[in-house]
Formats: C-alpha cells, sequence, structure tokens
C-alpha cells in the first residue's frame, strides 16, 4: 500500500464544508424556563414531551367535513430537555412526527419521535451530548452534518414516501402509515449527509425542487427531484458569504432565494447560532436561479431584512412576485432564545408579510406591505410557483404576548384581509390551505393548542370565510408539541 | 563473540532506542467493515500532507489497535479513518463533506475545518506512547 494511500488531504478542505463542532455545555436554561412559566402561561406552548410516542382520537365539535379525507403530516421541536439540561434554543430539539388522520367526519392523532443518530445516541446515555442550531455541547464527536441531524423541521409526504426535514443535512425517511424511522435518505452516494432543507417546493406536476446551505464551503445545492420520486439533477453554485438560508420560492422558470445579511464568526466552542453576526449595514442579496441549466441570471438588492419563510412566487413578464414575512433585522432569533429560558420579551418583535416585485429588466426590488405582525405564509398546492389570488398566514396576538393567536387570508387582488382569532388562551400553529374533492375552494386546517385545557385541537375552517371561525375543532385528550410546518396528504 | 556478529546487534539496539511504537486504541466504530487506517505527521507543514508514518488494523465493531512504529522521539498529529469500502481513500460528498468516520489524536476537532496540527499534537518519548482516539 501506498503512503499516497494515507493521505487525508480531503480532510483539508472536507471538513470546511460541516456544520462546526462546538465546544461549551451546560446553562441553568432548564430552571429559569420553569421559573418563567409561572409567570408566563404561554410559554407552555415550549413544553416538549418525554415521550416516544403519543396517540389519541380527537372528539370533534361542530361537523368535520364528510370529505376532508387525507393525513396532515407535521414535524416540530418535540424533545427540548434531557438528564435536567434544556436546550437554549427552540429550533434545536429533537423532531417529532405527526400524523392527523381524518375520513368519514372523524380525526385521530399519531405522534412519534424521529429516530435519528442523534436522538438514539442521546436516549441511550440519557444525556445531551451534540450541538444544536443555538446550543454549544460536545459531549461527543460530530463526523458531519447528519451527526446532528435532528429532523424537526417539517413532514412532507412525496411519491409515496414521507420525510422528516431539517435545513442542514438529509431527509430522513419514515415509514407514513406507523412513522418509524427508515433512515437518512441518500439521493445518490455522493451525495451523503449534503443540506436538502425543510421548505422544498412540489409544484403542481409534483416535480421538487430544494436547496441546501454549505456555510464553510459558500456553496449552495440545488436540487430537482422528479414527480416519480428520483433525482433528476443536483447542482452547486458558488455563493459568497453563505449563511443561514431556512426557505425559498419557485416559478415556472425560476428559483429565488434572499439571502440575509449575515458574516460568520468561526470562533471555536460557540454554536452555530451565535457564529452568525447580523450585517445591517449590508444589502439583503436576491439571487435569481434559471431552472432551465440551475445557473445564477441575476442577483438583486434590497435594504437589509432577516427572513425566514416565503409564501409563493410568479413570473409577471419580465418582474418576478414573491411574498415573503421579513423582519427587520435578526432580533427574531435571540427573542425565540429568550423563551426558552423563560424569558418573554415586552415588545415582541416585529414581523411584517410583503410582496417583493423584482424587477429583473432594472435589477430593482419594491416591496408592498400586505399584513403587520403576521407569519407562516402558505399558498393552495395547485398554485406553487404560478399566480395566486390568496395568501394564507397566521397572525400574532399582540395583547396577550409571544406566539400566533389567529388565521388570515390575504387577497391579493384588493388586499381584502379576512381573519379570525382564537383569543388569548390559545397558542395557534401553522394552518395550511387544502382543496376541496368537489373543487369549490379550500378548507383551512390547523392545530392550535388550548391552554387553560392543555389540549391540541385541529380546527378546519372554510376558507372563504375564516372571521366565521372554524367550522370543526378535533380536541385531543392531551397537548402535542408545538409544530414548525407540514403538509397534506389527500387521500 | 566475534566482531562480527556484535556490530549487527549494536546496530539493533541502537535503532530500538531511536524509534518509538506509538500504539493508538480506535474507539466508536459500529461495524467491521473495511479497514482503519492512520497517519502519524510531524510539522504543521506536512500535517495531512505528508505522512512520517503509517499504520493499518481490520475493523471490528466496537475498538481496535493499532501501532505507527519506528518514530523518531517528538511531537506528532495523528489523523485516521474507517475506509468502509476499502477504496483506499476516505469518501466525501460532493462538497467534500467525510462521510466515513474519520478521527484526530486528542480527538480534536476545527471549526468549519479540520484541527491544526496544535490542536491535535501528542508528545511520543523514546519509549513509545499510547493514545485513544474517537471515531467522529
Amino acid at each position: 500500500m501506498q503512503r499516497r494511500d494515507f493521505l487525508l488531504k480531503s480532510l483539508a478542505s472536507g471538513l470546511a464544508a460541516c456544520l462546526p463542532a462546538s465546544a461549551l455545555a451546560g446553562t441553568d436554561t432548564y430552571q429559569a424556563y420553569r421559573a418563567g412559566l409561572a409567570r408566563h402561561p404561554r410559554l407552555a406552548m415550549l413544553a416538549g414531551t418525554q415521550n416516544e410516542m403519543l396517540a389519541g382520537e380527537a372528539s370533534i365539535s361542530g361537523s368535520w367535513p364528510q370529505d376532508l379525507a387525507g393525513v396532515f403530516y407535521r414535524n416540530g421541536p418535540a424533545r427540548l430537555e434531557r438528564g435536567g439540561e434544556r436546550y437554549e434554543h427552540w429550533f434545536d430539539g429533537d423532531g417529532m412526527v405527526h400524523a392527523w388522520r381524518m375520513a368519514n367526519g372523524r380525526v385521530s392523532h399519531l405522534g412519534r419521535m424521529v429516530r435519528t443518530h442523534k436522538y438514539r445516541e442521546e436516549a441511550a446515555a440519557d444525556q445531551l451530548l451534540y450541538p444544536g442550531f443555538g446550543t454549544a455541547i460536545a459531549r461527543r464527536p460530530v463526523g458531519n452534518n447528519d451527526s446532528v441531524n435532528a429532523a424537526n423541521t417539517s413532514a412532507l409526504p412525496h411519491a409515496g414516501k414521507l420525510y422528516a426535514m431539517w435545513e442542514g443535512g438529509s431527509a430522513t425517511e419514515l415509514d407514513p402509515q406507523t412513522l418509524a424511522t427508515r433512515g437518512l435518505k441518500t439521493w445518490r452516494n455522493d451525495l451523503t449527509a449534503l443540506p436538502f432543507s425543510a421548505h422544498p417546493k412540489v409544484e403542481p406536476d409534483g416535480t421538487l425542487w430544494n436547496i441546501g446551505a454549505v456555510p464553510g464551503v459558500n456553496k449552495l445545492v440545488l436540487w430537482h427531484i422528479r414527480p416519480d420520486g428520483n433525482l433528476a439533477r443536483v447542482q452547486l453554485l458558488n455563493v459568497a458569504d453563505l449563511a443561514l438560508v431556512h426557505d425559498f420560492v419557485v416559478t415556472e422558470r425560476h428559483i429565488v432565494l434572499l439571502l440575509p445579511p449575515f458574516s460568520l464568526n468561526r470562533a471555536p466552542g460557540i454554536s452555530y447560532l451565535a457564529m452568525h453576526q447580523w450585517q445591517g449595514q449590508r444589502a439583503m442579496r436576491v439571487l435569481v436561479i434559471d431552472k432551465a441549466d440551475l445557473t445564477l441570471k441575476y442577483t438583486l438588492e434590497m435594504p437589509a431584512r432577516m427572513v425566514f419563510h416565503f409564501g409563493n412566487a410568479f413570473d409577471d413578464g419580465d418582474s418576478i412576485r414573491l411574498d415573503a414575512t421579513l423582519y427587520q433585522d435578526d432580533q427574531v432569533l435571540q427573542e425565540m432564545a429568550a423563551a426558552m429560558r423563560g424569558v418573554v420579551w415586552d415588545k415582541g418583535v416585529p414581523s411584517v408579510t410583503s410582496q417583493l416585485t423584482l424587477d429583473l429588466r432594472r435589477g430593482q426590488v419594491r416591496e408592498e406591505r400586505l399584513l403587520d405582525a403576521s407569519e407562516f405564509p402558505r399558498v393552495a398546492d395547485a398554485v406553487v410557483g404560478r399566480r395566486h389570488r390568496a395568501l394564507f398566514t397566521l397572525i400574532e396576538d399582540k395583547q396577550h404576548g409571544m406566539g400566533m393567536g389567529g388565521v388570515a387570508r390575504i387577497d391579493l387582488d384588493g388586499g381584502k384581509i379576512d381573519r379570525f382569532a382564537f383569543g388569548p388562551d390559545w397558542v395557534v400553529e401553522e394552518h395550511i390551505p387544502v382543496a376541496r374533492p368537489d373543487g369549490r375552494g379550500l378548507w383551512l386546517v390547523g392545530p392550535a393548542l388550548d391552554l387553560r385545557r392543555r389540549q391540541t385541537v385541529l380546527n378546519v375552517f372554510d376558507a372563504a370565510n375564516l372571521a366565521q371561525g372554524p367550522l370543526a375543532q378535533a380536541r385531543l385528550p392531551y397537548a402535542a408539541p408545538l409544530c414548525f410546518h407540514g403538509n397534506f396528504l389527500s387521500t | 563473540m566475534h566482531i562480527r556478529h556484535i556490530l549487527p546487534l549494536i546496530l539493533l539496539t541502537a535503532g530500538a532506542a531511536q524509534a518509538a511504537d506509538l500504539t493508538i486504541t480506535v474507539n466508536g466504530l459500529t461495524n467491521a467493515e473495511g479497514k482503519v487506517l492512520l497517519a502519524a505527521y510531524d510539522s504543521a507543514d506536512t500535517f495531512l500532507k505528508r505522512p512520517v508514518g503509517i499504520s493499518m488494523a481490520d475493523a471490528q465493531a466496537g475498538s481496535v489497535k493499532a501501532v505507527i512504529s519506528n518514530l523518531k522521539a517528538g511531537d506528532y498529529a495523528i489523523s485516521l479513518y474507517q475506509d468502509k469500502n476499502a477504496n483506499k481513500k476516505l469518501d466525501s460528498n460532493l462538497v467534500g463533506m467525510p462521510t466515513e468516520p474519520y478521527g484526530f489524536s486528542r480527538d480534536a476537532a476545527g471549526s468549519f475545518g479540520p484541527p491544526s496540527f496544535e490542536q491535535a499534537r501528542i508528545s511520543v518519548p523514546d519509549s513509545g506512547a499510547e493514545i485513544t482516539v474517537t471515531l467522529r
């Protein structure tokens, strides 16, 4: 054997592509959260669960639509504590995937922890071992991004498969019936552990687009998956100063990303979040990529903003129009960290859902504000990448503190807002539009936590009339951990 | 004893005094696929480029031992990996992220990159040394 065989050259460049291994552990976050909970009952939303599985039949109030049939898969960080320690950021918790099954006017719920490498090791040790997004722990060595994959951000049914999605590594395949973990999804051997982020866009024909950010080497991964679930193309794009990128949008011809202005502090021993340093004097870059050849066609600039989520986008002549929920800066990340240790900021961080018009010919971006204090924008599956008329969001409950308090529909032609607020005892989760099988409009479906009774309730609204309140509610006999995102599979 | 026999004996003894063995226990193997390949480097300049000593051991679940022999007393950094598919290279993905288990002496880790020679530096005296590395 030649000495050459032992050269670990690829390590020199390769490890730069991995998330950093952090070095410090331990906080009093666990105790602080409990103290905070006594002062702020709404913080019960961040209690999480110690259970591996939750299952129950919902009791229905009102009349659950007989023809609303399918499975609403959702995902969120559920295991937030272990061995007397608590994560410092909501994004760190291990994912629990939920299946809300509905047929013939009845609703059942199953929640099951995703048994990732990280979860299995930590469960066996009964101790937090690996770093999270916002928590620096290094009790076990980290090999690559999938060593710390928390599979906690969204759930996606696609081409007969079900995936638990995370931002920094592979998707995890689950059994769509039992939610048992099958393992990491590897599209091709050389794509092992490559980020496949949590907000893929599925066009009406089933074509799936996704991104993955690799900040260490300033490379953006572009994924194109066929409707049958097979890999069509994967492409790397060099992007300078790449940092956290959570979501994106597609049109019929383009892939569009907004890049909030961060620089990365590569100091050892700090969390991935702590590495992100806001650069508010810099512009937010808008990347417009051609779907045909996956090359960067335009880079536009707009004032610095933080963004997680997009609604939809469409081509409009020489322009692209898209909606996104924007923040003035990155404080929202700190606000969520504060809540994990029981601190509720007096004045929440303001958000606004806006429609941006990208004038590709002039290279200009125009912002039209649609709705203040809103988040979690969604559109119907049938209009992804096409012109849409209705955008659904959650609305904040500024009066009663943190967490979302209601649902809204924004009519993009005319700007009319239709909304429903649940009241002070509720924390509302992402609601998504679901097409009625008779073609006569949409339902809006989503859960909310009833803080008074500590139970989770699934709501169904007539999407054309949110203000009248839910048509029906399906109430579980327990509180399910709060989720981030999900998708509906009609049956 | 004839001088003819003594000379080789002296040389052998001298060689042993100046050549230390480094015994490396590698922990954290989850399976017995392939071999563990190890390399020793003696300077920051040559780290991950030109090894001064190498070794290998058949993989087995749990831990394996390997010896890098005939090292001069001095400071070294060790890198190793489990070559699961026996293709004699550390496999990596499209962006170069390692996809086979690997590790460094002192279980050193970098930030967005490999550790430095300094971070992984160990001392090997004339009498040899034993270290433990956990695969990541």
